[in-house]
């Protein structure tokens, strides 16, 4: 057993240091606070190495801390989608970013909405696709506040003997740290504090990812001997079971495809400074991936360490998996400071989140509605926004009585909406001659079917999976989903190309 | 060359073929192809290690398309 006192002392000590900076920001330079959502952009005009170190680090949140270890350990092999997902989103970004990226440059969007309301020449359906990215960031938000709450659990947890006390001060002290930090520092103090958050996650990940197989008796082999004796691994254990084929390719493809097209992430690519940059830095993140791919291993690597096994078994948190693991190998000072990588791992990304939520309703929203909007009043609706979306997030938490150990569900729910917005956005960048309203028909059709399938395949309970059984076996839930809304999209603009109610296209091009 | 750009048809708006993009999809489509225990690496059972493996090797395929594309974007550019 370590040192606590010292593991609290670095994490206190260096949190004051990210805090003073984070929480600063809001007084530096304050003229510019107005133009909140121009900042925001703005504030990105990168190079490719730069924007390749920074987006890089904003990879590594409680997604790959702490959901995908967790998920591996509980149920095996599948979760190692994770991998090829990661390879196969930046070829999409590659591609159909790039795309995205000339339209919006040549006619001055600056959200994936914009484009779609210009393309479709439809504030209803942009309007919709504006709501489905904010209420698809809300599950994703859920899932930071969880790893937060990951790791100040098992720092408290030594301090403490009551568990479900502990369990709810953490997710409470997570809750208002947060709301804090979005609410006083905003986008400003997300980007001040990008470097050294990048710096100790980075740091952290190549350290843990290393040191912790090393610090093992026998690596990987015993760890995977063990696990295949004492788990319960119901995908497999070594390899992944071969009726489960389908959903590992349903669950990596259809999470490359959504990933780009949440709010936070679509911004941040078409502020690029060229395409080139969107392209080169987009090539050169799977090797951020190698990270991932190792701490995905963690699920199995604590069957080799029995304390940390311990650990995890008597709280029955699966989220505890690498926190376990750290506390159990390494020297109490860089336990510190890698938990402290764990935990801005998961402030500073749903900061982001939530602002960017917050811009989205401003932009496409209210000012749908209002369009004299004030900028102090902007900047205000903004700012209060982030809180209630954070409120909304918590009761994500609750509402759907997520378990902590399957928290990558959250992130894959977030999946199932965002997934609907692809026919508008994705599709829309490749052919020209989509029906508006068939686009509508679709989304209504694919959210209602996403929404009722995972609820079924959930047994209305807690929100454990998002695969759904269909007559090609088990398949994520989005996949199934989308096949649906495109089904839709695809007959209705036939049919009213029939009757003669074509519509044409009156906003951009393919080509263009 | 000859490998990535195997045929002229244009997919997509970039006017670009990234043929190369569509070879690591292929391959990792293949499932059972990868799905198996042995040969193990350092421990590791082979449906490991080999998706591990392909990090590296996309990486290092998507920067020679990006660079390809990035001559079809410059040609763009000059087009304008």
């Amino acid at each position: 057993m370590t040192n606590m006192n010292v593991v609290l002392g670095v994490f206190l000590s260096l949190f004051t240091i990210f805090a003073i900076l984070g929480f600063g920001a809001s007084r530096w330079r304050k003229g510019n606070l107005n133009n909140l959502s121009e900042w925001a952009l703005a504030g990105r005009r990168l190079g490719p190495y730069l924007a390749w170190f920074l987006v890089g680090g904003d990879l590594y949140t409680a997604y790959t801390f702490i959901a995908v270890p967790s998920a591996e350990y509980a149920k095996g092999s599948i979760y190692l989608f994770a991998t090829p997902y990661v390879m196969t989103t930046f070829a999409i970004a590659i591609v159909a970013m790039a795309s995205l990226w000339k339209m919006s440059r040549k006619n001055n969007y600056i959200t994936g909405v914009d484009f779609v309301r210009d393309r479709f020449k439809s504030r209803w359906l942009a309007m919709l696709i504006a709501a489905t990215g904010i209420i698809a960031e809300l599950p994703y938000i859920a899932l930071q506040i969880v790893g937060m709450k990951a790791v100040l659990e098992i720092i408290f947890v030594q301090y403490f003997s009551n568990y479900l006390f502990v369990s709810e001060i953490a997710l409470l002290i997570s809750f208002i740290v947060l709301s804090a930090f979005t609410f006083w520092s905003g986008l400003r103090g997300a980007a001040l504090t990008a470097v050294m958050k990048d710096a100790i996650i980075l740091i952290s990940v190549v350290v843990v990812v290393i040191a912790v197989p090393l610090s093992i008796h026998g690596g990987f082999s015993t760890a995977f001997a063990k696990a295949k004796a004492e788990s319960h691994m119901f995908t497999g254990v070594e390899t992944l079971l071969p009726k489960l084929t389908n959903a590992y390719i349903s669950l990596f493809i259809l999470s490359a495809l959504t990933l780009y097209f949440y709010p936070h992430a679509i911004n941040g690519v078409l502020s690029a400074k060229n395409v080139r940059t969107v392209r080169l830095s987009s090539a050169l993140l799977p090797m951020y991936g190698v990270g991932l791919f190792l701490l995905t291993l963690f699920g199995v690597l604590i069957f080799a360490v029995p304390d940390a096994l311990n650990l995890v078994r008597t709280t029955g948190n699966g989220a505890l998996v690498v926190p376990a693991l750290l506390i159990y190998t390494m020297p109490p000072w860089f336990v510190g400071f890698a938990l402290l990588g764990i935990f801005i791992g998961g402030l500073v990304p749903a900061a982001v989140m939530a602002i960017s939520q917050s811009n989205l309703l401003v932009r496409n929203i209210i000012k749908e509605f209002k369009k004299d909007l004030k900028p102090e009043t902007e900047t205000r609706i903004v700012k209060w926004a982030t809180v209630v979306f954070k409120f909304l997030a918590l009761g994500f938490v609750f509402a759907l009585g997520s378990s902590d150990t399957y928290a990558i569900s959250l992130q894959l729910l977030g999946g199932v909406f965002i997934a609907q917005t692809l026919p508008a956005i994705l599709l829309g960048l490749y052919q020209k001659n989509l029906n508006k309203n068939g686009l509508l028909a679709g989304w209504f059709v694919g959210m209602i079917a996403g929404i009722y399938l995972m609820l079924q395949a959930n047994h209305f309970a807690v929100l454990k999976t998002a695969l759904g059984n269909t007559p090609f076996g088990l398949l994520y839930i989005a996949a199934s989903s989308l096949a649906i809304n495109l089904f839709v999209v695809y007959v209705w603009t036939y049919v009213a190309r029939i009757v003669g109610h074509r519509q044409l296209p009156t906003g951009v091009k393919a080509g263009e | 060359m000859i490998l990535i750009r195997y045929h002229n048809k244009k997919f997509f708006t970039t006017g670009a073929e990234p043929s190369i993009l569509y070879l690591i999809g292929a391959i990792l489509f293949q499932v059972p192809m990868y799905n198996r225990a042995d040969p193990k690496f350092l421990g590791l059972p082979f449906f490991y290690w080999f998706q591990g493996l392909w990090l590296f090797i996309a990486t290092v395929m998507y920067v020679i398309a990006v660079l390809l594309l990035s001559k079809d974007d410059e040609q763009e550019e000059v087009q304008k």
